[in-house]
């Protein structure tokens, strides 16, 4: 047996500590027993201390008081009106980004121009600001002291403490995602299909919808799927231009604040367990497509 | 023909703008989109930032960051966050180093959730590690006993800003690590070198580029963070206030000026960043020849 | 359909493509543009296309001119170097689209696209894999299927870029006599890039060579083989050894040897001349108007031996044919006489 006549060679292991692959001699680059063990339990410790608990509780929470406490939370009118809020801005600021993200793209993937560098620096902005800070800027600008303030007043618009500056500092947040993901992915493509459509008679318009398009269709929803899931989860942002009028002017995230804060401890996890399931939906869905379309995803996967 | 677009590119960036004739059409279209969706959304509101604090004057604006609770609070946010990225930095590379080189069952499970701290809402995450750590809750019951507290303290903040940066490490690195050509280390190893030799000398400085920008990608990120950190920090001023939070207070005290003026700091402080972070990625690109 | 260059420029930022090149291609002309990379070839081949714009001069078809004409108006059809297939479209559908796209009205009925389809993929010989991705052809399949995509639109004038390129050297050969087949049974002016002489001057009519953006020589490929007009075509379609020679009335004086000239003779005076292998002649012994050299390495390859000869110092080589020198003892070390039936000739000025 091929096992047997290994273990003479495989003596240096002689404890073996974690096991976690059949026995061999150990290559050159393969880690000594211990080291794995030790990095291993430094690796998986680390993640279930830092993920897995904190994802549990928030499960364990709200279901402290049963099934039926928990369902009561979220049924409840101002839960429900969090909830449709969230969807609410989510379905304006995912949109306005998908287009944004694509023009970008289109713009910055497949002409040449000067100033490009500049602009990608630009469009990554919005991930190096606080998120408190991208609220705050909305509240200088559109806020009762703000700089448009007095104006808005006269006619009697309200952004700030209302549903336009959720959407804004909404879309603020989530501004890079599409572009971030599409702009590598259609540099990567180069131009050779779209010039053959072209060549073949296409316009603009058909070269991008019957060409590009289908090329880069994993790697939109990819894009959709992680600007989605930061839109409905943002907190920060839209904590500073919210107000947080109960049934009005609250997003899921600031709702489960607000429930929180009044130590309704049970009703606050029973609203984060659904944030918490989006994101492993998002996790799960992300993890799909990168094993199915892998090859098709841009290169970078960060953010 | 390669070269010319190479020629091209470089030199592009030294004439003055002029966009090109191109064969694919929409450039003109797509990139006044873009340029003008980027001033409303992003610049513009940057732009309302960065003047507000003139009202202030600078001695003004200098006063109102050096103001003790204010220092306080950005000491705080930043030596916290560069703890947290310390914590990240170690234990990412344990985690990278775990997913690239070693198989186990499970493994697409794990390394799935890394992600995780992008994926969960802060807020979420925020009132979870309270749960955790409260002096009633799953570990912090175990901690109360040997007189260790975390929520409500400053260690509090840092276990936020752990979970927060989390992902950067790990995602920086594991790219660099699955690149790694494998006849480095055995060339290495057939020179006799041992394996913590070929780790330090060989592996160890391949790899340190992307190790920084992940450092500084994580305490990017930690710096501006609020949501998970206000549930489990207690916020008591000069203690556990974070800068974020000292923003929200100035603006409900409507204390505007105030605002932006920790703002503008902040910013500032993210460009810094930001810019080091281009410089590093640079390097990472230039060191694992990309 | 003919096509005229009148003085295209192309720069990218500070570097020029393509300087002020003057061409014209005659209607029905398989013409070849030739050269080094980055000499300009594809970038001129991408001007006619229509996918660059010219800085400067002018581009007609037929006496129209096309200088910004967009590339579909032109009437070329364009074959891609990595043949940039649609790769989420069967190969049918890939030859179809040019049929489907365009500001077409009425839009053409299925059975005519069909139809003329399955004719192109006849053409190509390709009907049985009509219905598969790209990414499941051979290279050399993927090749046909780009030129019959760019066939459908029926093209005035077909652009194909490094055709032949990315295969291997057996479908490469196969493919160019299709190509030859194809053009002249369809008798469309072709224009096509290559950097490989040999491709050149077996396909092409005429044979356009480019060095640094600026055209060195036009001509078919006897003219440009045997008359070079530059010591660079020289070089460049294999000039063979690069020997000092001082040019005379009529002749060349290299190595002491009286050596015809066969290209048009530089002025007189100190010169480069290039002697091909084949026109190198071992001479048994020491005859008067032979040089003395000495065999420094033999090779025998295929049909041919292949010799490295020691000529005082410059190291020509040369080719014979097995047959008729199998017998001679050309081991490495023995001296022999050498006699050049023709060089091309260049002043050192040019």
């Amino acid at each position: 047996m091929a096992a047997e006549t290994l273990s003479t060679t495989t003596d240096r292991r002689k404890a073996p500590v974690l096991d976690v692959t059949p026995p061999r001699p150990r290559g050159a680059l393969e880690d000594p027993v211990w080291v794995k063990a030790l990095v291993m339990a430094a690796g998986l410790g680390f993640l279930a201390l830092f993920i897995l608990l904190p994802l549990l509780a928030v499960f364990a929470e709200a279901l402290r008081r049963g099934v039926g406490a928990y369902w009561e939370a979220l049924v409840e009118p101002d839960a429900w009106s969090a909830i449709v809020l969230t969807l609410t801005v989510a379905a304006i600021a995912v949109p306005a980004n998908l287009v944004f993200g694509v023009c970008a793209a289109w713009a910055i993937a497949k002409h040449r121009f000067p100033g490009k560098a500049l602009l990608l620096t630009l469009i990554d902005l919005p991930f190096s600001v606080s998120p408190v800070i991208s609220g705050l800027v909305y509240v200088l600008l559109f806020g009762a002291h703000g700089l448009l303030g007095p104006v808005l007043r006269e006619y009697d618009i309200q952004i700030i403490f209302a549903v336009p500056g959720l959407v804004l500092a909404t879309v603020f947040i989530t501004f890079p995602f599409v572009a971030r993901e599409l702009i590598p992915l259609m540099q990567a493509q180069g131009n050779d299909e779209e010039e053959a459509a072209i060549t073949l008679g296409a316009s603009g318009w058909q070269t991008f919808s019957r060409v590009t398009l289908p090329n880069i269709k994993w790697g939109l929803l990819y894009g959709v799927l992680l600007c989605n899931a930061r839109a409905m989860g943002e907190f920060g942002a839209v904590s500073v231009v919210s107000g947080h009028i109960r049934g009005e002017t609250n997003t899921m995230p600031l709702h489960v604040e607000i429930l929180y804060n009044e130590y309704n401890f049970v009703a606050a996890f029973a609203v984060a367990s659904l944030l918490a399931l989006l994101a492993i939906v998002t996790l799960v869905a992300k993890s799909l497509l990168e094993l199915r379309y892998g090859a098709e995803l841009a290169a970078t996967r960060r953010h | 023909m390669a070269g010319f677009r190479l020629h091209g590119a470089a030199a592009s960036l030294a004439v003055p703008f002029r966009a090109e004739r191109s064969v694919i059409p929409g450039f003109g279209l797509t990139l006044g989109i873009t340029v003008t969706y980027l001033t409303l959304i992003v610049l513009l509101p940057l732009a309302a930032l960065v003047m507000r604090p003139y009202e202030l004057g600078f001695s003004g604006f200098v006063a109102e960051v050096t103001e003790p609770r204010v220092l306080a609070a950005l000491k705080l946010s930043f030596g916290m966050a560069f703890l947290g990225a310390c914590i990240n930095a170690l234990f990412g590379l344990a985690v990278a180093w775990m997913l690239v080189r070693y198989d186990f069952w499970g493994k697409k499970v794990v390394d799935a959730i890394v992600d995780l701290p992008f994926a969960l809402p802060t807020a979420v995450a925020g009132i979870a590690l309270t749960a955790l750590y409260a002096p009633n809750g799953w570990i912090g019951q175990w901690l109360e006993p040997l007189g260790i507290k975390v929520a409500f303290t400053p260690l509090g903040v840092l276990v936020a800003l752990t979970f927060i940066g989390l992902p950067f490490v790990v995602r920086t690195v594991q790219p660099v690590m699955e690149d790694l050509d494998k006849e480095l280390e055995e060339a290495a190893a057939s020179l006799g070198a041992t394996r913590l030799e070929t780790f330090a000398r060989v592996i160890f400085p391949t790899i340190l580029p992307a190790l920084l920008t992940g450092f500084a990608l994580a305490f990017a990120r930690a710096v501006g963070e609020y949501g998970s950190v206000i549930f489990i920090a207690g916020n008591m001023p000069m203690v556990s206030e974070i800068a974020p939070l000292l923003i929200i207070i100035k603006l409900e005290q409507f204390d505007y000026a105030g605002a932006a003026a920790i703002g503008t700091t902040m910013l500032g402080a993210s460009f810094v960043l930001l810019l080091v972070i281009n410089l590093l990625q640079r390097w990472t690109r230039r060191w694992a020849g990309i | 359909m003919s096509i005229q260059l009148t003085g295209i420029t192309k720069r990218f930022g500070a570097f020029t493509a393509v300087d002020a090149v003057d061409l014209s291609i005659e209607t029905g002309e398989l013409m070849a543009l030739l050269g080094p990379s980055g000499s300009g070839k594809t970038t001129l081949l991408r001007m006619i296309g229509g996918l660059e714009f010219a800085d400067g001069g002018s581009l007609a078809i037929d006496g129209v001119d096309a200088t910004v004409e967009e590339p579909h108006a032109r009437g070329v059809g364009f074959v891609f170097q990595h043949y940039a297939l649609f790769r989420h479209m069967t190969v049918f559908e890939n030859v179809a689209f040019g049929l489907r796209v365009g500001k077409r009205k009425p839009k053409l009925p299925e059975q005519v696209i069909a139809d003329r389809v399955h004719h192109l993929l006849e053409l190509v010989q390709l009907r049985p894999l009509a219905q598969r991705y790209p990414n499941q052809l051979s290279g050399g399949q993927r090749q046909r299927v780009a030129l019959a995509r760019a066939l459908a639109t029926e093209p005035r004038v077909l652009l194909l870029d490094e055709p032949f390129g990315a295969l291997d050297a057996k479908v490469r050969k196969e493919l160019r006599r299709w190509l030859r087949d194809i053009h002249k049974g369809m008798g469309v002016t072709t224009v096509f890039v290559t950097h490989d002489q040999e491709e050149a001057l077996e396909l092409a009519d005429r044979v356009c060579i480019l060095h640094q953006g600026r055209i060195e020589q036009v001509g078919t490929p006897a003219e440009v083989y045997d008359m070079p007009a530059s010591a660079f075509v020289c070089d460049f379609l294999g000039g063979g050894a690069k020997l000092p020679c001082t040019v005379l009335n009529g002749f060349a004086d290299i190595a002491g040897l009286r050596v015809p000239i066969s290209n048009r003779p530089p002025a007189p005076g100190p010169g480069i001349a290039y002697v091909r292998p084949h026109d190198i002649e071992l001479l048994p012994g020491s005859e008067a108007d032979a040089a003395a050299a000495r065999v420094t390495a033999v090779q025998p390859v295929g049909p041919e031996l292949r010799l490295d000869l020691d000529m005082g110092g410059q190291v020509v080589e040369a080719v014979l044919d097995r047959r008729t020198h199998g017998h001679v003892d050309l081991s490495p070390g023995t001296a022999v006489g050498v006699r050049l039936k023709r060089a091309n000739v260049y002043g050192l000025g040019a």
